[in-house]
């Protein structure tokens, strides 16, 4: 058992694990949230969509709870709203919002960004949802690991969208190759168990 | 719309604090300026150039940064408002206005961009 792990697990084993759920815009954050959620007996933590920045505050769930073997851990979710470098509202204009709704929703994204980058120091496991129909070269991923990484807090790198033709999990794992990595569809909830086994190895 | 490259050097960079760097970086920036930071940026700094991108956006003028960072070996820590060099592996990072900017090819060893204005650029 690697040491970080026994070290989060001995100081939080008697209260909520703080699991959250970084990445980029649409990498499928709050579908694999509201995934663990309902697995765990909870309902969604929030609307998915396909219209970017939907979610734009971090949203919490408390008290999760996952049995596994005999063995439970207790969890707040953290879903926290995607990062990025640009925000745009004429992008969702394109999906149909008026253009007043759009500057709107721009807006909240921006502080959205923020509250999460603030968030990063106050989360115990950190989800990198990543893509993996897109490079993971992309920039706010890096940027995310390496800030988790000054702070000392471990996290599980997800190559999420396998359901997809273009999914390239390999790749993802040739890039990080020194993380941890579970290749899963939240979508479809495709080897989401995998994920319950690595936090379960947490234990 | 024009857009100019600038090439800053790391002696450059050294003589300001962390703050003062992205500070820099986003007046350029804003500038309508692609620059190519030889000192790089922390993983701190990037996550502060995007939360003072993210304080700046205007919508019309404005709609954020592309940056592209080669300093991928071992993460270094540096006092946010303190001048320190950095090691000397530190590699470079390119930021550019996003209005400006089309990536063309985006992979761990090479990357591609073309500046073509865009609507809100």
């Amino acid at each position: 058992m690697s040491s970080w792990i026994s070290k989060i697990l001995s100081r939080k084993r008697k209260k909520d694990i703080r699991l959250a759920f970084y990445g980029e815009v649409n990498a499928g954050k709050t579908t694999l949230a509201n995934r663990i959620a309902n697995d765990l007996g909870h309902e969604d933590l929030g609307p998915v969509s396909e219209i970017p920045h939907e979610t734009r505050k971090v949203v919490k769930l408390e008290n999760a709870r996952l049995k596994k073997d005999g063995y439970e851990l207790n969890f707040t979710l953290m879903d926290m709203p995607g990062i990025a470098t640009t925000v745009d509202y004429r992008n969702f204009v394109k999906f149909g919002l008026t253009e007043s709704e759009a500057i709107q929703r721009a807006k909240e994204a921006t502080k959205g960004i923020l509250e999460a980058i603030k968030m990063i120091d106050q989360v115990d496991v950190a989800l990198i949802i990543l893509d993996s129909t897109k490079t993971p070269f992309e920039q706010v991923n890096l940027t995310i690991i390496g800030n988790l990484q000054l702070q000392k807090i471990p996290i599980i790198i997800i190559a999420n969208k396998t359901d997809l033709p273009d999914s390239r999990p390999e790749l993802v794992r040739q890039t990080f190759s020194d993380q941890r990595i579970v290749a899963v569809s939240a979508k479809t909830g495709d080897n989401v168990s995998a994920l319950y086994e690595a936090i379960k190895k947490m234990s | 719309m024009k857009y100019y490259v600038d090439f800053i050097t790391k002696k450059a960079t050294d003589r300001l604090t962390a703050f003062e760097k992205i500070k820099m970086i986003i007046r350029l920036v804003r500038q309508n300026r692609v620059l190519i930071i030889e000192s790089g940026l922390t993983s701190e700094e990037q996550a502060e150039l995007i939360k003072q991108t993210m304080m700046v956006i205007d919508f019309d003028n404005f709609i954020g940064v592309e940056f592209f960072n080669w300093n991928r070996g071992p993460t270094e820590s540096r006092r946010f408002f303190k001048k320190l060099p950095q090691s000397n592996d530190a590699k470079y990072t390119v930021v550019a206005p996003s209005a400006a900017v089309q990536v063309i090819e985006n992979s761990e060893d090479l990357l591609s961009i073309e500046l073509e204005p865009k609507s809100a650029g």
